[in-house]
């Protein structure tokens, strides 16, 4: 199922990174690693990070740091002292990767007496360690620089700014490759090497068609209000619903003259078929033409003709009708509304979670798979916590200072 | 030195369209045998998209986005629907390390190619099987898109200016998401498999990986009972302002600025030549400009928008103010961070001639490595089927005669 995998157990990251960091982290952590955070005695900086909840004790939570942090174990070490260097190396001397951010990177660097030794490093910035730039390391200008940032919004044609992406996508890329780049460096062993993950290349890699239309075909991508960005105009495909929520019919037109035929005959049921049993509309191949950006006229009245009837249902029932006839359409969903889903309450995609001391369990996202092997077997379903400053601090250093074989593996997740 | 990490590693890939090739080609941009499995007459939709004018357009071999997409990976064909085809495919699995599909739930069972068929002739593998919403549930038949993932997942909803209408993604984010969780799925597989020496199915569901990405935002409704509303262009949970992107003089021509402290508000007031809004109380504290922002970035758009971009950028960076240009794609391959780092690495297809590959977020001593661009239809098919499964010439000719490659 989606528990952590045994064998990562003995698997020691050591956590350094800051806001770039965080969910690759959290990755190797759900995938069952022993994840060590290491903070300064005060806590770390995403501790405050908006958003924010009061504890029944009246302290600020950060449930971004919640987010990022259930499962992993916290050492709290002070770097400016002699003792809190020494155990700083001897957990980088015990780790099998360590992820960093470019400032914990150069400082650690400084300050250990061989560096990082043989251990690998997974360096997680903005831009990348040969690119410094500090006041511009955020994820607006990440946008920006790394071409995602132009491609969303409400269109040139509507006047309208472009938009950046949603829920930190370069942040999320990166971590994404930063967790791939941790268990390379595993499966590498130590070999010193360092693997230098860039939020702006992560960004711009998941930009699709932004690259090879200028590369192959010098064209410009243009956002498109509710829309693709595209070379040329297409219709506007996100609509608003007869209860008043979003609706992303992409397309409009189906991709197969099967679902065509259900599609008009659910239309018809519904009294919304207008002209489009004339048979100028019987042939979906002649609607769509060679390429579904490049739709004839006809198939652009159709197109209309299914906006219109699409406005006139709601949201949800276009979404559950339109996906039983195979239409690739989808409502636009809030994210808490995800928590509802019977897939995934079925799948259980959510695992749950508390803040340390209280008894409000909640959930949150887990790894986005289901493993089947006998590596795995279903577990309860444990209560997942965030750590509190220092909470393991003298229990990793204890366990760290033996070598993994001699460690009994213990859930990261125990309280 | 020791080679590429995963070298040795060879992945049988039954992917095709955005997200199954994103997965595969980070397993090939770091040393594994992709062996890419293509329908004889049904090729993937993405080889005969965004080729270069004048080539012709229904050429299977000059697609842009699929050449980026593909590169380091070996390409035969196989018509899985024929009888023969199952023996073959079988004889290939048993040669594989890893699986790839991302074709609906059961298609490659409906082949005979189940995980348990599979495992008996190659145990210890490791079948990863990327589908819409997983397998099994309600919603298991659904048809999924990127930006339909990107609808149905939250992500798209969280896109827009505060309080409008969802602006959504002008590309598929979620197919490179699935993409990479897909990597990320089959290294910790092979990891475990190093320890336990026991195989995997993994069931993992696109939807689901856009769902992990909505982070906080589900957390904050739960606890504090409040819905996620759009920050438009500054920063998830920033109190920076004014921060966003900005209209610059010409067309379509955008910068980004944000100010974090209070002496970038100084410095901004004085590049605008508006000391005023210095001494406005109003504006005097990060959280009070946080408040106006609609005001300061009317202030801000009337400046950046009578300028050309590059001469905003230059002057509210030589003042300390942080901006950045919206760059466009010619600018990207310009751009030294990217290119400094080795962003960009080069290859030589048949027909599309010397060209330049975006090579992910990684840069290490263990890769990615460029070693080809993408390949020709089937041009492995004698590589393949003659020297790794040592079928003779005469069998491959009547394979290919009788339609089954």
């Amino acid at each position: 199922m989606r528990q952590p995998l045994p064998s990562f157990q003995r698997i020691r990251i050591l956590d350094l990174t800051d806001r770039w960091g965080q969910f690759a982290t959290k990755l190797l952590t759900q995938l069952g690693a022993d994840v060590v955070l290491v903070e300064p005695p005060g806590g770390h900086e995403l501790r405050r990070a908006w958003p924010l909840a009061v504890s029944p004790a009246g302290q600020p939570i950060s449930l971004y740091f919640w987010h990022f942090n259930v499962g992993k174990r916290s050492a709290a070490l002070d770097l400016a002292t002699d003792d809190g260097q020494s155990a700083a190396a001897g957990l980088v001397a015990a780790a099998d990767v360590v992820l960093v951010s470019a400032d914990s990177y150069d400082r650690l660097g400084a300050l250990l007496p061989g560096g990082f030794g043989s251990v690998p490093v997974v360096a997680l910035s903005a831009y990348g360690l040969g690119y410094r730039d500090d006041d511009r390391a955020d994820e607006l200008h990440v946008a920006a620089r790394g071409g995602t940032a132009g491609l969303s919004g409400y269109g040139p044609e509507e006047n309208s700014s472009p938009i950046i992406p949603p829920a930190e996508q370069a942040m999320h890329s990166a971590g994404l490759y930063g967790a791939i780049a941790a268990l390379l460096a595993v499966r590498r062993g130590r070999t010193g090497e360092l693997f230098d993950v860039s939020a702006q290349a992560a960004a711009f890699q998941g930009t699709e068609q932004l690259f090879s239309c200028w590369v192959y075909r010098r064209e410009i991508l243009r956002r498109r209000g509710g829309g693709y960005a595209t070379p040329f105009p297409t219709g506007r495909w996100q609509l608003t619903s007869s209860d008043g929520s979003y609706f992303y019919p992409l397309g409009l037109l189906p991709r197969t003259q099967r679902e065509w035929t259900h599609l008009k005959d659910w239309m018809r049921r519904e009294g919304a078929i207008q002209d489009l049993d004339e048979p100028a509309y019987a042939d979906l191949m002649e609607l769509r033409g060679l390429n579904p950006f490049l739709i004839s006229a006809p198939g652009q009245h159709a197109g209309e003709v299914i906006a219109d009837f699409l406005r006139s249902v709601d949201a949800e029932r276009a979404y559950r009708e339109g996906q039983a006839i195979k239409m690739g359409w989808g409502r636009v969903y809030q994210p808490h509304e995800t928590l509802g889903e019977e897939q995934f309450v079925l799948r259980e995609l959510f695992h749950r979670t508390a803040w340390p001391g209280t008894s409000e369990v909640y959930l949150t996202q887990s790894l986005p798979w289901i493993v089947q092997s006998a590596s795995v077997s279903k577990a309860p379903d444990e209560v997942v916590y965030p750590p509190e400053i220092g909470q393991h601090t003298q229990d990793v250093l204890d366990a760290w200072a033996k070598p993994v074989s001699c460690v009994e593996p213990s859930a990261s997740t125990e309280r | 030195m020791p080679g590429l990490p995963l070298e040795g590693i060879r992945v049988l890939d039954f992917t095709w369209v955005i997200s199954g090739p994103q997965c595969t080609h980070i397993l090939a941009d770091f040393g594994a045998e992709v062996i890419k499995v293509e329908w004889p007459h049904h090729p993937d939709g993405m080889r005969n998209r965004g080729q270069p004018p004048g080539t012709d357009p229904e050429s299977w071999e000059e697609g842009g986005l699929w050449n980026n997409l593909n590169r380091n990976k070996r390409s035969i064909t196989l018509n899985m629907r024929h009888p023969k085809a199952l023996g073959v495919a079988m004889d290939l699995v048993a040669q594989c390390d890893v699986v790839v599909a991302n074709m609906g739930p059961h298609v490659l069972e409906s082949w005979g190619l189940s995980f348990e068929a599979m495992q008996a002739v190659r145990p210890g593998l490791i079948y990863l099987c990327m589908t819409g919403f997983g397998v099994g549930g309600p919603n298991e038949g659904y048809v999924v898109f990127g930006p339909v993932m990107q609808a149905i997942s939250g992500i798209h909803g969280m896109t827009g200016r505060p309080g409008a209408e969802p602006a959504g993604l002008g590309y598929s984010y979620a197919d490179y998401t699935a993409g990479y969780f897909g990597a990320l799925a089959v290294l910790a597989a092979l990891q475990d498999r190093e320890v336990t020496g026991n195989g995997a199915m993994i069931d993992l569901g696109q939807v689901e990986a856009s769902v992990t990405l909505t982070s906080a935002a589900v957390l904050d409704y739960q606890v504090n009972g409040r819905p996620f509303s759009a920050w438009g262009n500054v920063p998830f949970g920033a109190d920076d302002a004014p921060a966003g992107l900005y209209r610059c003089h010409g067309d379509d021509s955008w910068c980004a600025i944000s100010v974090r402290t209070d002496n970038q508000w100084a410095a901004l007031t004085g590049v605008l030549r508006r000391e005023d809004l210095g001494r406005d109380p109003r504006f005097s504290t990060q959280k009070g400009r946080a408040g106006h922002r609609p005001a300061l970035d009317q202030v801000v758009s009337a400046w950046t928008e009578a300028r050309a971009r590059d001469a905003v950028v230059a002057e509210l960076t030589d003042a300390g103010v942080p901006s950045s240009p919206l760059l466009t794609a010619e600018e990207l391959l310009a751009d030294p961070a990217l290119r400094g780092r080795g962003y960009y690495q080069e290859a030589t297809h048949p027909l599309l001639g010397a060209r330049e590959f975006q090579m992910g977020g990684i840069q290490s001593p263990a890769g990615p490595a460029l070693r080809r661009a993408g390949p020709t239809f089937g041009e492995a098919n004698d590589d393949i089927y003659g020297g790794l499964l040592g079928m003779s010439r005469d069998h491959i000719r009547e394979l290919a005669a009788e339609a089954v490659i």
